[in-house]
């Protein structure tokens, strides 16, 4: 059965012609960026100080022979800088003297790459080859950046980060949103007991209870509630005492009335109130304080929260985990919506008659029915993702030199102001590669949609 | 003697009860204008990128804000821009004492408030009365401090006025310089409502018609993160003419947009929202250019009219007890002076500022020319140097990747970190970094958030937990260009050693010339005392100067009365507002 | 019904304490506080610093200083801006105002342009109009808006040095002049600078609701009862307008109330590069100077207008469905 739902819904999605060719772009791009060593024209850090190529242009390739006019082999020039006094911009100029054919296949001994840090190679698709990067001659498919590196290859690097920060993103808001949506639609109305009451019998029933063996680890959770509940309440009674000392009179009546009926209902928790509370409750106030906190300002805070002494590519993980903390709650609400339907399904009830553990039963039966949900999910979020990354880029929260992603690009490109449009369009290219990423998920993700949900079907 | 007698003639006028108006004349060769050229009316617009915080004078703490452009940081005396010597403005004269720790000046008579209230010593008094009360936390009250001694102001009559140094100082004019403000409106108020009373005044939310100042323009209207328009003073001109003894300032209104961003601020001036701005990268300026060239803006465009004043610079951490082969190393100045020479400054010049920027050695200013000692050492960019120094220091042989090792095979590697999203500062270090990767040096690059950066910077003790810091300082000042609390050992921005104590004899030294040259009052000996203090900074390299951007202004053709060429610098700025008139 | 809105208003209460709570944390958990920026400034010393540091509060426990915010709360008082030295309501209210405007106009657009063109669509699919407001809308849906407006600004300087004037202004607010300008005058201005950062701001969100739009017609139009109603005879425009649309609707409509916090939160980047003195630019500054009181004060007012604004959906999902309701 499942095998005929996967093949109906890829011949819907076969249907959809931008879905194919946007999926079609998506794998030729992620390909690029999984073996950006090879397509890549030089190591995405190289660049020289003499001669310098700050903001060299394309370079020109010729077709044809300048002496004979005929077609030949393509082939470069060497670049001149030259400073233009007048208009303060760099000015390059070819110098004819010797040409430099383009060659495919190519290897670098000098400017090595790895394959998934697994493989050593140095075979890149096209290239001048060593001699002509020593004689001072470039390839810049796309010019190059202030340093005089190669913007294609930092491009092509920069898809790594790009592409995958939005997949990593979603993967980890979706283990958090299905696990946490799940939570709260499955044990909705069902309450958990957070205080183990010293004074009452059924903590005593609870801690005593058969089989014996298990006592000597309950124990622990008695002191554990008896130190949460007294400690909140010492909490409390320390910063009242301190809030006392900068109150008004009338102000320390209310202080002590509000405060001390908390901390007294905290030390009743440890005594004799059992305190409980509906996990749906809890999540679902967890996702509406999540989403009520403007998404700048968390993704700034909690950016300079987590340790900032650590290498740049840690920095690359951080901001995964910040995106998809920040973005889970959305699917955690549909998916608890799903579940609270599913979980009155029949076969689920017939699992909990068998005595199936509740985990398994979320894992193994729920979860996956809302799978079709999570895959559309997934492909509309990742290109949300991709933006995010470079809007915090523009704000100087993204990844760091010496790494490279497509918003860090942009921003080098929005600092240039209008001479980025004026003078090196070129420098756009990672935004156009960020709205060509954006634009093919959006179509995939249509597709999926379009070919999941059968109410959609053509 | 002629002075004594000069004031000696205006008390006796005091003394008939007879306040004659006693003009201050600004000198046609603050200006390009002629006398008596410049015409009347109009607005002059600028822009600033961040928004005003308070119209408070005793809270304000940014760098550009509304009480500073109403009365212009003007005081009791102000710099000749042309010669940096102190010439009298709201005084007309001075005294000095014999031991030096006294200055009496003589009030100008006839200056006006905004509101028609005369400006008398009471001013004085009171502006420095408010800014000591250590509650209400003004940010100047600092500068009436000299070590930990404050200066003392006291009244003598209404026009007489005399500060009471604890030592003879060098910066005794400047502290003597600040800008009073009205008594009649806060004294009543610090009065009866202390501290508290002061903070509650002059919010953003407060009528500027309530706003008193003497400078040429007062708050007419302001907008929340838009702009604030100021209008013209009529007191002011009573008491400020130009040479031709037309009263001052020429135009009607002043008004200040507020551009959060560069790019915006390019395209109002481009599209001549705005009359003025200083270009910061060369992109805006090869922008301007081209409008220029294409006859597109009718401007002038002033490039690399002077350095910046601030730094860029490496420091290396001294107080590292726990890994005692960094601490040696770093407290080495041939380690220090190897990593001078792998900075390539004219690199960082050209990629960083785009050819448009100063490269330093040392941490005077280049913009302070009269301060720069030109034959101190300059450890310049010498890969070969850096690794002959190196060898020296007993790291000789390399290891498998390539770095230096010494003999027990400990390699120089160290972190060099910065704050995030400072893409400049990025960028130089990753020419740092791969410098010290051709010398053989690993250096670690770690972009850290700023206020981490700076906890760590200002750590104290034997163990600090950095190794090196690029970052910059501002400020400085032309009598005395060295930081109180960065040269003497003791200080809280002596960044590279903060155990409390000088290690280096050298150190030492540099302590004992600073407070020397501070307490020198004749110019040209503290100069010498200043150039002294630069060999031996030079030979310590406690801390290594990288590189500044330089200073540009362009200005909308429709004004006129820019400063001449020779005076347009990051100190003196491109005009006096009270100077700027609009031509077309 | 009205048990249902006390009990959504007595949930309220966690969720604007998590959140407050929560924003305190994390701010102290950021290392340094507003003071450090001063600490690299040679001419203040480190008493002085310490000094306001305690003058302002910051040297006492978390709980302690969130139990003091609170307890100004509920005396109507939002806490002191550190930058500002005033309280956080006179620097935040202007700026709530001028984002309300920018975002207010953008819904506008939103719904103004987005409803009808997506029933256009829906109307005329697989046509080549249909094709080319698809791509439109995935167009503004894939440029992170930030660029798109630095292009705008780019193309409007380039208008200007062709034509010699420009259709739209280059950023900001008001006009030169503004305070002297009669009322209709002062709004006309307003308006024509906020028409184009809001045409930006809404870009993505028109496109999806077009999109949306799109596809919920379509379904309806695909339901039984319009067979039937347009079988009965009735009027192509009643069937459309009276049983497709009002149908179509429901759900779009369900989603006006989350756009209330929205209207708090600002129009983001946006408002930076197009020079618009909203909430935004404010938030930026405050997070970066850690404007404690400012920080939290905007996080309180964005919860409250969340809460709201679910509630109020709630209720006009309510009144526009007669299937909903709530007991």
């Amino acid at each position: 059965m499942m095998k005929s739902r996967t093949r109906l819904a890829w011949e819907q999605f076969r249907k959809h012609r931008l879905a194919l060719i946007g999926g079609g772009i998506l794998l030729v791009l992620y390909f690029m960026a999984a073996f950006a060593g090879f397509f890549s024209t030089y190591d995405p850090n190289f660049y020289t100080l003499t001669p310098a190529f700050r903001y060299a242009p394309p370079t020109p390739i010729h077709f044809r022979d300048p002496d004979t006019g005929r077609l030949t082999r393509p082939f470069v020039y060497r670049l001149k800088k030259e400073l233009d006094l007048n208009t303060f911009t760099e000015k390059y100029t070819e110098d004819k003297s010797k040409r430099y054919p383009i060659y495919f296949f190519v290897r670098t001994p000098e400017q090595p790459y790895t394959i998934f840090k697994l493989f050593k190679s140095d075979w890149r698709l096209i290239g001048l080859g060593e001699e002509a990067t020593r004689e001072g001659a470039r390839l810049y498919l796309l010019g190059a950046d202030n340093f005089g590196r190669d913007l294609w290859s930092r491009m092509v690097y920069g898809g790594q980060v790009s592409l995958t920060i939005g997949i990593f993103s979603v993967l980890v808001a979706m283990i958090i949103g299905l696990l946490m949506g799940g939570i709260s639609g499955y044990y909705q109305g069902q309450r958990i007991h957070l205080s183990l009451p010293l004074l009452r019998l059924r903590t005593w029933q609870y801690l005593l209870a058969p089989p014996l063996w298990l006592v000597p680890f309950r124990l622990p959770l008695l002191l554990l509630s008896l130190a949460v509940w007294l400690g909140l309440a010492g909490g409390l009674l320390y910063s009242l005492n301190l809030l006392m000392a900068l109150s008004t009179p009338w102000e320390k009546a209310f202080e002590v009335i509000f405060l001390g009926a908390a901390a007294l209902w905290m030390v009743l928790n440890a005594f004799v109130l059992p305190f409980s509370f509906d996990p749906d409750d809890m999540v679902m106030r967890l996702i509406e304080i999540l989403s009520a906190i403007p998404g700048l300002f968390l993704l700034i805070t909690l950016r300079s929260v987590f340790p900032s002494d650590i290498s740049p590519l840690m920095t690359f993980y951080i901001v995964v985990v910040i995106l998809s903390f920040i973005g889970w709650g959305g699917l955690a609400r549909v998916v608890r919506g799903m579940v609270l339907s599913l979980r009155e399904t029949d076969y689920v009830t017939a699992a909990k008659a068998l005595g199936v553990p509740e985990f398994w039963i979320i894992l193994r039966h729920i979860l996956p029915a809302t799978a079709s949900y999570t895959i559309v999910y997934a492909s509309i979020a990742i290109p949300s993702f991709i933006l995010a990354e470079s809007g915090l880029s523009f704000l100087g929260f993204g990844i760091t030199e010496p790494y490279t992603s497509w918003g860090l690009l942009l921003k080098a490109a929005q600092d240039g102001g209008f001479a980025s449009f004026a003078d090196r369009p070129w420098v756009l290219a990672p935004g156009f590669a960020i709205f060509v990423a954006v634009l093919t998920w959006n179509f995939v993700g249509d597709g999926l949609r379009d070919a999941l949900d059968p109410r959609r079907r053509r | 003697m002629k002075k004594t007698r000069w004031i000696i003639g205006i008390l006796a006028i005091a003394a008939l009860g007879f306040a004659a108006a006693q003009p201050f004349t600004w000198p046609s060769k603050w200006t390009t204008a002629k006398p008596g050229e410049a015409k009347r009316g109009g607005t002059f617009v600028e822009a600033t990128i961040s928004d005003f915080r308070t119209m408070n004078p005793f809270l304000s703490a940014e760098a550009t804000n509304i009480p500073d452009m109403m009365n212009l940081n003007l005081g009791l005396v102000m710099r000749d821009p042309t010669t940096g010597e102190w010439i009298p403005y709201m005084a007309t004269g001075w005294e000095i004492s014999k031991d030096q720790t006294e200055i009496t000046f003589k009030i100008r008579k006839g200056m006006k408030w905004s509101d028609g209230e005369p400006i008398t010593a009471d001013d004085w008094i009171w502006t420095y009365k408010i800014h000591m009360d250590p509650d209400v936390g003004s940010n100047s009250r600092d500068s009436f401090f000299i070590g930990d001694s404050p200066v003392l102001v006291e009244k003598i009559d209404d026009y007489t006025i005399k500060f009471i140094y604890p030592k003879p100082d060098a910066e005794a004019f400047a502290i003597a310089s600040f800008t009073p403000w009205p008594a009649h409106v806060f004294a009543p108020v610090y009065k009866a409502k202390g501290a508290d009373g002061i903070k509650g005044m002059w919010g953003l939310n407060e009528d500027p018609k309530n706003i008193v100042a003497f400078g040429p323009f007062v708050l007419e209207s302001y907008r929340p993160g838009e702009r604030a328009i100021f209008k013209r003073n009529p007191y002011f001109g009573e008491w400020n003419k130009d040479e031709a003894g037309n009263p001052l300032p020429y135009l009607d209104r002043y008004q200040v947009n507020i551009v959060k961003d560069t790019n915006a601020e390019l395209a109002a001036f481009l599209t001549g929202e705005i009359d003025y701005m200083n270009p910061s990268t060369v992109e805006h300026i090869s922008q301007i250019k081209k409008a220029m060239n294409a006859g597109k803006l009718d401007a002038t465009l002033k490039v690399n009219a002077s350095p910046v004043a601030s730094s860029q610079f490496v420091v290396f951490n001294w107080n590292k007890k726990d890994e005692p082969f960094k601490e040696a190393l770093f407290r080495s100045d041939k380690f220090r002076k190897a990593i001078s020479h792998i900075i390539n400054r004219q690199a960082v010049v050209e990629v960083v500022y785009g050819g448009l920027g100063t490269p330093m050695y040392g941490s005077v200013y280049p913009v302070l020319k009269q301060w720069i000692n030109n034959d101190a050492p300059k450890y310049t960019y010498d890969l070969k140097k850096a690794a002959q120094l190196l060898a020296e220091l007993g790291f000789t042989k390399k290891d498998k990747e390539g770095y230096l090792v010494d003999s027990q095979g400990r390699r120089i590697e160290f972190n060099l970190a910065t704050n995030a999203g400072n893409a400049q500062r990025e960028q130089i270090a990753k020419l740092i970094v791969d410098a010290g990767k051709k010398v053989g040096i690993k250096i670690n690059f770690r972009p850290i958030d700023f206020n981490t950066l700076v906890g760590q910077l200002l750590s104290k003790g034997d163990q600090r937990p950095f190794d090196a810091i690029i970052i910059g300082l501002t400020g400085g000042g032309l009598d005395w260009p060295f930081g109180s609390n960065v040269v003497p050992c003791k200080g809280n921005l002596h960044m590279y050693n903060r155990s409390g104590t000088c290690i280096d004899p050298r150190e030492t030294l540099m302590e004992k010339l600073y407070y020397k040259g501070r307490t020198t009052l004749d110019f040209k000996e503290r100069v010498k005392i200043g150039y002294r203090l630069q060999e031996v900074e030079a030979d310590l390299q406690p801390i290594i100067y990288i590189a500044g951007p330089n200073y540009h202004a362009a200005w909308n053709n429709r004004m006129a009365g820019f400063h001449p060429d020779a005076i347009i610098s990051s100190i003196w700025g491109s005009f006096e507002l009270p100077l700027l008139y609009r031509a077309k | 019904m009205g048990t249902y809105l006390l009990r959504r208003f007595i949930h309220v209460i966690p969720t604007f304490l998590g959140a407050t709570f929560f924003a305190f944390v994390v701010l102290q958990l950021t290392p340094g506080d507003f003071l450090t920026q001063w600490e690299l400034d040679p001419k203040i010393r480190p008493e002085t610093i310490e000094l306001l540091r305690h003058n302002l509060g910051l040297d006492k426990p978390i709980l302690v200083q969130y139990l003091i915010w609170l307890k100004n709360l509920f005396q109507g008082d939002l806490g002191y801006s550190f930058m500002y030295q005033q309280p956080v309501m006179q620097v935040i209210w202007p700026r709530i105002m001028n984002s309300l405007i920018l975002v207010g106009l953008s819904i506008v657009f939103l719904y103004l342009i987005g409803i009808p063109v997506g029933v256009y669509q829906a109307l005329r699919p697989y046509t080549l109009l249909d094709y080319i407001i698809s791509f439109l809308a995935y167009f503004g849906i894939a440029i992170p808006n930030f660029f798109f407006m630095l292009i705008l600004i780019y193309i409007l300087v380039q208008f200007k040095f062709a034509y010699g004037w420009i259709p739209f202004p280059i950023g900001g607010m008001t006009s030169q002049g503004f305070e002297q300008m009669g009322y209709w005058q002062q709004v006309k201005d307003i308006l024509w600078h906020a028409i184009l950062p809001a045409f930006v701001v809404v870009t993505a969100d028109m496109s999806s609701l077009t999109r949306v739009m799109r596809g919920l017609m379509m379904e309806v139009l695909g339901q039984d009862y319009i067979r039937t109603a347009r079988a009965k005879g009735l009027w192509e425009r009643s069937v459309l307008y009276k049983h497709a649309l009002r149908n179509a609707i429901i759900p779009v409509i369900a989603t006006i109330g989350g756009l209330l916090p929205a209207l708090i939160g600002g129009a983001g980047l946006v408002e930076v590069v197009a020079n618009w003195p909203g909430i935004t630019p404010l938030l930026l500054d405050a997070i970066n100077q850690q404007d404690l009181y400012v920080n939290t004060g905007l996080i309180a007012l964005s919860t409250l207008l969340l809460i709201i604004g679910n509630i109020l959906g709630d209720i006009l999902l309510a009144l526009v469905d007669p299937r909903i309701r709530y007991g």
